[in-house]
């Protein structure tokens, strides 16, 4: 039930907008009927398949320094209540921001010849904050009795961060993770569109490229392997959570 | 086996000040001998657990001074389990000594050892979420003898259980103590349960000050303490020192 009725959800769905396409004789460049969809899918298969692995490249690289820097300045954060008060405004300031007004921007300071470099690093900015928070909020909510046991068996801030506080908030922290690993993607398709180029083409920049020349059955094609790798990204990372998480917390006792 | 008998723990003019300006324990002076077993009632708020955490050491009393404290053999029990749920029971009892760098052989021999005196020989790899409230009090209470402690202190580690449970611990609390020579303190709220388990009960005030010693008179090892008239002889001089009168038939049958 739980597959199946998703899956027939879906199939009318496609049914429908097949014979609508068919039916109402709609112009191909404004709405392709998912068979052109299929086909387009399959004559570029090549070109897109090099374009899902230039974004999920930027992709992995934004969610793997978001998740660096996110769990590392988290721990500096609840380690330094100093460092905290004078950075989190600036963190803060970064993340309001819109990342597309800053994107030119570190696409000068970077250079126009790396460009990938540049489309990580916005990517990054986007992927980076719920990190930080949601791992802050797990490592402070660590109970006194149990720094109190640490204190009392003499651990170092070293024994007390791997032994206690980084597994009490691994289920935060992970929940910071599916939300970044979305996130990174969005960014991944964000920095293509503003700072992609002929030397890079992700996606993002594919969609574009194919919306220039209306090939619109490219373009939901596209579309379409971004929703694939967004899903597994999703569905990765909660393999992972359930990985970590099932034997001990409550969230996985039925 | 069993470890060496500690010295006598001697507290002279203790008083503990918060930083809010709170005074949880005033001039507090006592003696509890080695391998002796004192139990500390008093109102909530009286500043029971102030005097335990000054005792493990977790507080720096602001006046006066304490003699033959080696913290290096404290153990001590929560009111709450405290088990870190990612870790088993046997992990949990031996976090203290993986802390203390011991080799794994004897981590495991200390930790078999504690594990059998509370009687949990054979959950060692059960995870905390699948024991009772009972059983995982046994593994705290195991956690903190794994250390060999010379002085045990306990903060009203059974008060959250149900009777039948509690009066099970307490004697197995009370078997223990008597086989491993520790000093313990003991905080409760429960008079019937401090007049049962210990030697000499310490009846503190609201304001934090000591106002009453109760030695429980010698018991019958042969015969249950519970129906001994030295144990009503307790409960009533400790309701009384607590300011409350008690029915003069304390079992009045309905």
């Amino acid at each position: 039930m739980r597959y199946a009725l998703p899956l027939l959800v879906g199939c009318f769905l496609l049914g429908f907008w097949e014979a609508y396409v068919a039916i109402s004789g709609i112009p191909k460049f404004v709405l392709p009927a998912p068979s052109a969809i299929g086909v387009a899918l399959f004559n570029d298969a090549a070109a897109l398949a090099h374009a899902s692995w230039v974004t999920l490249r930027i992709t992995a690289f934004a969610f793997f320094w978001a998740m660096v820097s996110g769990v590392g300045m988290a721990i500096l954060f609840t380690r330094a209540r100093a460092v905290e008060m004078a950075l989190y405004p600036y963190v803060v300031t970064l993340q309001v921001t819109p990342v597309v007004a800053i994107a030119p921007l570190i696409l000068i300071w970077v250079g126009f010849e790396n460009v990938e470099t540049a489309m990580v690093i916005i990517a990054w900015i986007v992927a980076f904050f719920p990190v930080l928070t949601n791992s802050v909020q797990g490592l402070r909510s660590v109970d006194a009795q149990w720094h109190d046991l640490m204190t009392l068996s003499r651990a170092n801030w070293w024994q007390r961060l791997v032994y206690l506080e980084v597994p009490a908030a691994l289920p935060s922290i992970l929940t910071g993770a599916k939300i970044s690993g979305g996130l990174a993607l969005i960014g991944a398709v964000v920095a293509e569109f503003v700072a992609g180029s002929g030397a890079s083409t992700g996606l993002a920049w594919r969609i574009l490229e194919a919306g220039n020349r209306l090939e619109v059955a490219s373009m939901f094609a596209a579309l379409f392997l971004l929703s694939v790798l967004g899903v597994s990204l999703f569905y990765l990372l909660s393999l992972l959570e359930w990985l970590a998480l099932r034997r001990w917390h409550e969230s996985f006792q039925r | 086996m069993a470890p060496q008998p500690g010295e006598t723990l001697k507290l002279e003019n203790v008083s503990v000040q918060y930083p809010n300006g709170h005074l949880a324990l005033r001039d507090f002076s006592c003696e509890f001998e080695a391998a002796s077993f004192t139990a500390l009632v008093g109102p909530s708020g009286c500043g029971k657990s102030t005097l335990l955490r000054a005792l493990a050491g977790l507080l720096a009393p602001s006046h006066g001074h304490m003699q033959g404290h080696t913290d290096r053999h404290i153990g001590l029990v929560f009111q709450e389990p405290t088990l870190l749920a990612w870790r088993t029971v046997f992990n949990n009892v031996a976090l203290p000594l993986n802390l203390s760098g011991l080799a794994a052989a004897d981590v495991k021999q200390r930790v078999d050892h504690a594990l059998s005196m509370v009687g949990l020989a054979n959950r060692g790899d059960a995870m905390p979420r699948e024991l009772s409230g009972g059983m995982k009090m046994r593994v705290s209470l195991a956690r903190a003898l794994a250390g060999r402690p010379q002085t045990l202190l306990l903060d009203e580690p059974f008060a959250a259980l149900d009777e039948l449970t509690r009066f099970r611990l307490d004697d197995d609390l009370r078997a223990i103590w008597q086989q491993e020579k520790a000093t313990v303190i003991f905080v409760t709220h429960s008079i019937t349960e401090a007049a049962y388990l210990a030697q000499k009960v310490l009846v503190m005030n609201q304001d934090g000050k000591l106002t009453d010693t109760i030695e429980v008179g010698d018991r019958d090892p042969q015969s249950n303490f519970r129906a001994d008239p030295a144990y009503h002889t307790a409960c009533q001089a400790i309701s009384q020192a607590l300011g409350h009168t008690p029915n003069p038939q304390p079992h009045e049958v309905k």
